[in-house]
């Protein structure tokens, strides 16, 4: 017994070295004591046009403070409304195809649409040397700070009193525009935007929905461990965005039958064939 | 190379043979005082050795479906503004009581496995182990792995409702 005993002791001695040596890779504090985040917001009138700008400041996975600003004229955020309103998805009956391609026209409109946030991405990045895949941990980690609404299909926000809730959104989803106009955004909303963003920038952003847990989520292909999915040869993590603190690979507890999330939108522009929705 | 990855695969390993190495040694203690204190089992009897075989591998099978989540807990420290002392003494204690807890369930499914075939059946398992018949043992060894497998998503689900996971959406 006295063996064992041993053995564990120096088993945990090696943990512990590892532990400080993972620990010591994180990036020094930078500003990472006390501040809060906050959202800015200004409405400037230029002529018959309002601009809206938002300026977020954040708390990125590594505690680093982390500030963009973006603006976003009512005209834009009104040709997106209208896209979204008035669009014909094209239809073969499954659910699967159907959001399938309401995402991608949402994404295909709404792509040179969000360049303003984007670039105030690409100059955060610079400022603060962040690159690969540290910056896809940046947008993500700026998306679930924002907090989350509910966007219904319908007018019943009287029983969803816990958060703000925008009712009768036709799909009850806002476009990539629309979110970062109102900051109002809840599971595909959110997906649908980062999709946007980590696919203009260069990434493998895929779109997982669930039929049974009535809940969208991102998957990326950045390198870690956790709950995951093979496609096209590569690992997928799984990656909630609708609060901050997550990160790739972890599935919440009651969402974990990875067997009940099917692929709706990939970095192809591809749906899984091989599972309904 | 990532690093930061490499890091994490080498607590992973750490973590599983640490993890391993205490609970197989625990088991096979335990399955060595029942047989011999309380059923009076010689450390010759292969029917016994099968059985155990089988206990071993099911709670170490069992207890395995802790180390994923113990490595969620571990990314969701790490996050935190806390020192390296403050994250080993947390993730290896926060670790301790999660592999206790498995262990124990382990234990329990092992033993009632045992306990209602016994029951159950028309023959006595116990004595039949005692007489060293080694059919009865491959059988009640073929149980215990079978219901260890069928239960093992469940144990997982069971120590990942422990992890202080962040705030979920609303449902």
């Amino acid at each position: 017994m006295k063996k064992v005993f041993k053995v564990i002791f120096f088993f945990f001695i090696g943990l512990y070295i590892v532990i400080q040596l993972f620990d010591s890779m994180d990036s020094p504090a930078e500003e990472s004591t006390e501040f809060e985040t906050e959202d800015i917001d200004r409405t400037d009138t230029l002529e018959q046009e309002l601009m809206v700008t938002h300026k977020r400041v954040w708390r990125d996975h590594d505690d680093s403070k982390r500030e963009v600003q973006y603006g976003v004229s009512s005209l834009t955020d009104y040709s997106s409304f209208y896209f979204r309103d008035t669009v014909n998805v094209a239809e073969d009956g499954t659910e699967k195809t159907f959001w399938h391609n309401f995402y991608l026209g949402l994404y295909t409109h709404d792509k040179d649409l969000v360049k303003p946030l984007e670039d105030s991405i690409h100059v955060l990045a610079e400022s603060r040397n962040i690159s690969g895949e540290e910056l896809v941990y940046t947008v993500v980690s700026l998306v679930q700070d924002i907090p989350y609404n509910y966007i219904l299909s319908d007018d019943s926000c009287s029983k969803h009193t816990d958060h703000p809730c925008v009712p009768n959104q036709r799909y009850g989803v806002l476009s990539p525009v629309e979110f970062l106009y109102s900051l109002s955004g809840d599971c595909d909303t959110r997906t649908v935007l980062l999709f946007t963003l980590l696919k203009n920038m260069g990434y493998n952003p895929v779109i997982v929905n669930s039929a049974q847990y009535g809940h969208s989520m991102l998957a990326v292909d950045v390198p870690t461990e956790g709950d995951y999915f093979d496609h096209k040869g590569r690992k997928f993590y799984f990656w909630e965005s609708t609060a901050t603190g997550w990160l790739p690979g972890m599935l919440p507890p009651e969402m974990s039958n990875k067997d009940y999330w099917t692929i709706i939108l990939d970095y192809e522009y591809q749906a899984d064939p091989t599972r309904s929705y | 190379m990532n690093t930061k990855l490499t890091l994490l695969a080498v607590i992973e390993i750490l973590t599983a043979l640490s993890l391993g190495v205490a609970i197989l040694a625990a088991t096979y203690v335990l399955m060595k005082y029942i047989g011999k204190k309380r059923y009076n089992i010689n450390q010759n009897n292969q029917a016994f050795g099968i059985l155990t075989a089988s206990i071993l591998f099911s709670v170490g099978y069992l207890v395995s479906g802790v180390i994923h989540p113990l490595l969620s807990l571990f990314r969701i420290l790490a996050t935190r503004d806390i020192s390296t002392l403050q994250l080993a003494i947390s993730f290896i204690g926060y670790g301790a009581i999660y592999i206790f807890m498995a262990f124990v369930v382990a234990l329990l499914v092992c033993f009632l496995g045992v306990i209602i075939y016994n029951y159950i059946t028309p023959i006595d398992e116990i004595t039949e182990l005692k007489n060293n018949n080694l059919a009865v043992a491959v059988v009640v060894g073929s149980i215990i792995i079978t219901l260890s497998l069928m239960t093992s998503d469940g144990v997982e689900l069971l120590i990942e409702s422990f992890i202080p996971y962040p705030a979920m959406y609303p449902k």
